[in-house]
């Protein structure tokens, strides 16, 4: 009985005292253990606490996991950062990302290098694969890019839903789809394989890191701290390299920095 | 012999084992070849099954464009199969889904291909698995168990090698030894035989044919004593040593040999003229304990004996005995060969004595017995030669029987021949050693007198005419001879000689007769 105590205390403890990183789906939940295990290990060697990698479902989950406090940290995109502010105010951010030293990126619409499609018009009766509808640059921005284009959900033949951006270029890639959205940096990792772009969004601030209002002060300054120097060893220069090839390091972001994701966000049916 | 005998068993070991090591390394192969078809068969099962599941899971994900889950799916498959050398999935022409390529271990790879309808793809997964780690295993299995094999096989062939060399081989190579051991002394009996019939050839006599056989029997097999006994007809049926060869220590001197059943008459030889047959005593010491003969043979180290009877015309000659310092030192086929060499031993006896006696008639008077005019002719020409040489005189006398004639007329011929015969043994019974008495022809005889002078000669011949004259032959009426003596003299011919006596004789005949008269 008194092992049966210890082990529950024990395990009690341990929970209690882990931080937990929740991620957005954005890709499938074995890659992004793959790519963000590095840095999962790097912080937990930094805190002396162990941190966890928490995959979402679905944005929507995501959104919930941290508004209730599931996850400490959370890795977002532009457009689920300003609905999570808008629902529950104000939250720290960490860092957020630089590709080749720019915090911006890009949505793309992507076609198969062998398409015959040139221009975002002729997407219409087309079947068109997005990501989650909460996603930010594989969902809302190239429908607003759609939109801006002139075309509306009902002009296109079909708009499927795909659980990540992966999923979304190999439904392009195969034919399942005449074109697709995707990030950009997911587009340049695998253009290779026969994509086109056909279409990009304006330079969109990058995705980022929040802490949970939860989380001490002192967790927070050390993560944000960890994360903003990450690049300037070797080492962190390996962990971002997992992430992402293109990604030279994190880059301090402002709650100013998405004001465009907040233009989007109203410019959407 | 027994060198030869282990060669021959260790190069039948070594026949055994080689022939068992072929035998354990064509199963070996055999097995091999066998496990690496079966091998290659339940993989090419087993990779095709794979196939068809890796197609069945990705079926889901796909249909819901579930890219990322299904390439996971994939990727997990490869890292759980770390056989597959490759896997890959494609639909329809496009881009693969997924590839995986790891180079080749080794050129033994086996690939499946397998494709079905997803949606509106053709889904096509290809695998090849690498053999090369099964193969390993299975060469490690069976380069075991030859091990195991070779092992075994050396154990059976040691078994092998001890059983036969204790039960087997070393009794049979013993027996085999025993057996060369007898053709060997077969050889040397039949070598004996062979020069036991050239010395019948060749031996001038019948002692020194007697000599010859002893000790070509002693010689060429071996036996350390070889003798040859006649048996006598005295009264005390003695058995004289003619002939022996090999050291007999005094034996044969030890004995008193004789051939009646006696005491003295019981050794081998005594024996086998007794029965007029062979006789074989294998063992001295338990068949002959207790003789006189026994005793003195294994004193002198003698084991076994035989004695064959030789036999002319079923009449015993004499025996043959032999010793060897063996036990059973004679076999049947060896004392088939002694058998038959004292038939031999026995013609050659028969043979020499029938030349003694057709050489002796051709020198002698039948009637007689005393030397014929051949011998006499021959007798003189060497008498001449050797008074020659050494300057030594000699005589001859002339002998007629005065009125011989009267006697055959009065008496017949038979009475005739039988004075005849009469004045023939007074010759014989003066004669000396070194004389020589014939009968010229006729009623008339001849001396050769060596070293006799016309004194010596005369006086002798004297000698003679008053013997002769004082005996009547049975005929109650006196019979006289006339004498007519020759000294040779230097450069004289025989026939001058004998011409010179003839003219003697014939003046004692003129004188009156029954004197002797001298040139």
């Amino acid at each position: 009985m008194l092992k049966v105590v210890l082990l529950f205390l024990v395990v009690s403890l341990g929970v209690a005292d882990r931080i937990k990183i929740g991620f957005m789906p954005y890709l499938s939940a074995q890659t992004i253990h793959d790519r963000y295990t590095p840095l999962a290990d790097h912080l937990s060697w930094v805190l002396d606490r162990p941190v966890r990698i928490v995959v979402a479902r679905n944005h929507a989950h995501q959104a919930e996991l941290f508004k209730k406090g599931a996850v400490d940290v959370a890795f977002l995109g532009g457009n689920p950062y300003v609905r999570i502010v808008e629902a529950v105010g104000p939250q720290p951010i960490l860092a957020r990302f630089a590709f080749g030293g720019a915090p911006h990126f890009r949505s793309v619409i992507i076609v198969r290098e062998d398409s015959p499609l040139t221009a975002l018009e002729q997407l219409q009766n087309k079947r068109i694969a997005l990501g989650d509808p909460h996603s930010t640059l594989s969902s809302e921005v190239p429908l607003d890019l759609l939109h801006q284009a002139g075309l509306e959900a009902d002009d296109l033949a079909s708009i499927t839903h795909l659980s990540n951006h992966e999923n979304i270029l190999y439904g392009v890639l195969f034919g399942a789809f005449e074109a697709g959205a995707v990030a950009e940096e997911i587009f340049m990792e695998n253009r290779h394989r026969g994509l086109r772009a056909l279409s990009y969004s304006e330079p969109l601030s990058t995705h980022l890191f929040i802490a949970h209002s939860s989380l001490e002060d002192a967790d927070v300054r050390a993560i944000k701290e960890r994360l903003l120097t990450l690049h300037q060893s070797p080492q962190g220069q390996r962990i971002l390299r997992a992430i992402h090839p293109n990604l030279s390091g994190f880059v301090p972001g402002e709650d100013s920095d998405y004001d465009a994701h907040r233009a989007i966000l109203k410019r959407l049916p | 012999m027994t060198e030869t005998y282990h060669h021959q068993k260790n190069r039948l070991i070594a026949l055994i084992l080689v022939t068992l090591l072929g035998f354990n390394g064509a199963v070996a192969w055999y097995l091999y070849s066998e496990q690496r078809q079966q091998l290659h068969q339940s993989a090419a099962t087993e990779l095709s099954l794979q196939a068809r599941m890796v197609a069945g899971f990705l079926r889901d994900p796909l249909l819901r464009h579930d890219y990322a889950q299904a390439r996971h799916f994939l990727s997990h498959w490869k890292d759980s199969h770390p056989q597959l050398q490759t896997l890959s999935v494609q639909l329809d022409n496009q881009p693969p889904l997924f590839e995986h390529h790891q180079p080749p271990l080794s050129g033994r790879f086996i690939t499946q291909r397998h494709q079905e309808s997803v949606g509106h793809w053709l889904l096509t997964v290809q695998m090849e698995q690498d053999l090369s780690l099964q193969q390993q295993s299975l060469r490690s299995l069976i380069v075991t168990l030859t091990a195991l094999a070779l092992g075994a096989t050396l154990l059976f062939a040691a078994i092998l090698w001890v059983v036969l060399s204790r039960w087997i081989l070393t009794p049979l190579s013993e027996e085999i030894k025993n057996q060369t051991a007898q053709i060997s002394r077969l050889n040397h009996a039949y070598k004996a035989l062979s020069e036991s019939n050239m010395a019948l050839l060749t031996a001038q006599s019948e002692e020194q044919l007697l000599q010859e056989v002893c000790e070509v029997i002693s010689r060429s097999c071996g036996y350390p004593l070889v003798w040859i006994g006649y048996a006598k007809s005295d009264h005390a049926r003695s058995l004289q040593v003619m002939a022996q060869a090999g050291e007999d220590g005094g034996y044969l001197k030890a004995l008193d040999l004789c051939w009646q059943d006696a005491p003295c008459g019981q050794s081998p030889a005594a024996s086998a003229i007794r029965q007029k047959a062979s006789v074989v005593i294998q063992s001295i010491a338990r068949e002959a304990d207790g003789t006189v003969w026994g005793e003195a043979a294994l004193k002198r180290g003698f084991q076994s004996g035989c004695a064959l009877a030789i036999l002319h015309k079923r009449h015993i000659v004499a025996a043959l005995e032999v010793y060897s310092q063996v036990e059973a030192g004679f076999t049947r086929a060896q004392m088939a060969l002694l058998g038959e060499l004292a038939d031999n031993l026995a013609f050659g006896i028969a043979a020499l004595r029938d030349r003694q006696r057709v050489e002796t008639l051709s020198v002698t008077d039948p009637l007689t017995g005393l030397a014929n005019r051949n011998r006499i002719s021959g007798a003189l020409i060497a008498q001449r030669d050797l008074a020659d040489r050494y300057h030594e005189p000699f005589s001859v006398v002339l002998m007629d029987l005065d009125h011989f004639k009267s006697v055959n007329d009065t008496y017949g011929h038979q009475k005739g021949d039988e004075v005849l015969q009469g004045f023939a043994a007074i010759l014989e019974k003066n004669r000396r050693k070194s004389d020589l008495m014939g009968r010229w022809g006729g009623e008339e005889f001849i001396a050769i007198l060596p070293k006799n002078d016309a004194a010596a000669a005369s006086f002798q011949a004297e000698r003679i005419r008053q013997q002769v004259e004082k005996s009547d032959f049975g005929l109650g009426r006196a019979v006289t001879a006339s004498f007519g003596v020759a000294t040779a003299k230097a450069d004289e011919s025989t026939d001058q000689l004998l011409q010179r006596a003839d003219e003697a004789l014939y003046r004692a005949k003129g004188a009156g007769r029954n004197r002797v008269v001298c040139t």
